[in-house]
């Protein structure tokens, strides 16, 4: 059994987005912040796109499919795409199961999320 | 003999004044050839100075250019960097075409993705390598540029003190001709006459000299065997020049 998707570092630890998740990867794309709040806008392919901050400022901005709606997320550094050793779980890298990005939990968290209350979940620990 | 002694009478003094007199010119002869010859020597001073400033503006503008090339080194670098991070952003994204195909019909694609991955990773990290020794290059040359000009600092210091010394000399110069002259008016010999009796004078210690260096066994036999039929003629001359120089001062 193996894992299919993208393997991630976010702020120094690698994490995992499944394939069906992800749809593709862009450089250099220009975000406008909305002040207070770690979501922002970017402009792809003639579409206007939620982006979601998982970490510090990189060149890339993986671009996501969560229940049909198309968000970026930005934070997040490359590391290897295809077919992992793993189960449906995540992949296992150095004999560890790599976390899975819970996406669809950190949309849901930076939507509701008032500008002054936000605090990283602890369900995240590759966010620290 | 006699014309010899009467040649010698032309040049010769008779008061101990004018000897004193004569070894001043001497002294003022050597040190204004001295002085001659230290302004010479501050000249080519001078000029070797010029063409070491002259090379060292040179060196600082090879190390300019040096600066530019690195630059241009640098960005060429950075561009190549940037094309082999776009060239893993494709094998990227061909690697999740491959991984949302399933494994049956994706593992190829997949597979060349990985590949291209690798040597694109492989190459950004040479390139960064390249970065790197560009950036220490750039140091370098930062510190040559910056050595060259307290080299050309220095160079100017160097020459603005020559000039002093130049100057200095040039006053030396200039105070040794008057003294000249008030010796000239002093003793009322010329510096000519003065040089000859200053030589004849040097002849004569020399020969004591190396007359006192011998044993006396040895003096007695150099004596009579060579000095004497050398030196009596001239001894002769001498008192008869010395002679004829008390009757002229004796006659009104």
């Amino acid at each position: 059994m193996s894992a299919s998707g993208l393997l991630v570092r976010c702020n120094g630890e690698l994490a995992f987005i499944p394939a069906p998740q992800v749809h593709f990867i862009r450089y250099d794309v220009v975000v406008t912040p909305f002040p207070g709040r770690e979501v922002g806008m970017a402009l792809l392919d003639g579409r206007v796109v939620p982006v979601i901050s998982l970490g510090p400022q990189v060149r890339a901005l993986v671009v996501c499919d969560i229940d049909g709606e198309t968000i970026a997320v930005s934070g997040l550094e490359p590391m290897r795409s295809g077919f992992f050793e793993g189960d449906e779980q995540g992949p296992i890298e150095d004999g560890r199961l790599v976390p899975t990005v819970p996406l669809k939990h950190r949309l849901e968290l930076s939507r509701n999320q008032k500008p002054t209350q936000y605090s990283r979940s602890e369900e995240e620990p590759w966010l620290s | 003999m006699v014309e010899l002694g009467n040649e010698a009478a032309d040049n010769t003094v008779s008061d101990p004044d004018e000897l004193s007199s004569a070894l001043l010119f001497g002294a003022h002869h050597v040190a204004m050839k001295s002085a001659q010859r230290a302004v010479e020597q501050c000249s080519k001073a001078n000029q070797g100075l010029q063409q070491c400033r002259s090379q060292i503006e040179a060196c600082s503008d090879q190390a300019r250019r040096l600066e530019v090339r690195l630059r241009d080194t640098r960005g060429s670098a950075v561009q190549l960097a940037d094309a082999l991070d776009r060239i893993k952003l494709v094998a990227l994204n061909t690697g999740l075409e491959g991984a949302r195909q399933g494994e049956s019909s994706g593992k190829a694609l997949v597979a060349i993705a990985e590949e291209v991955r690798n040597l694109s990773s492989r190459g950004l990290d040479v390139v960064a390598g390249h970065i790197r020794l560009v950036e220490e290059a750039e140091l370098e040359q930062r510190k040559l540029v910056e050595a060259a000009e307290l080299a050309q600092s220095l160079a100017m210091d160097l020459a603005s003190q020559l000039r002093q010394t130049q100057e200095c000399q040039f006053e030396a110069l200039a105070s040794l001709d008057m003294l000249e002259r008030t010796i000239e008016r002093a003793s009322g010999l010329d510096a000519a006459a003065a040089l000859e009796v200053q030589r004849v004078a040097e002849h004569g210690q020399g020969l004591l000299s190396a007359l006192e260096g011998l044993s006396v066994s040895r003096r007695q036999k150099i004596a009579r065997t060579l000095l004497l039929p050398t030196v009596e003629p001239l001894l002769r001359a001498l008192l008869k020049t010395a002679q004829m120089g008390s009757r002229n001062e004796s006659e009104p």
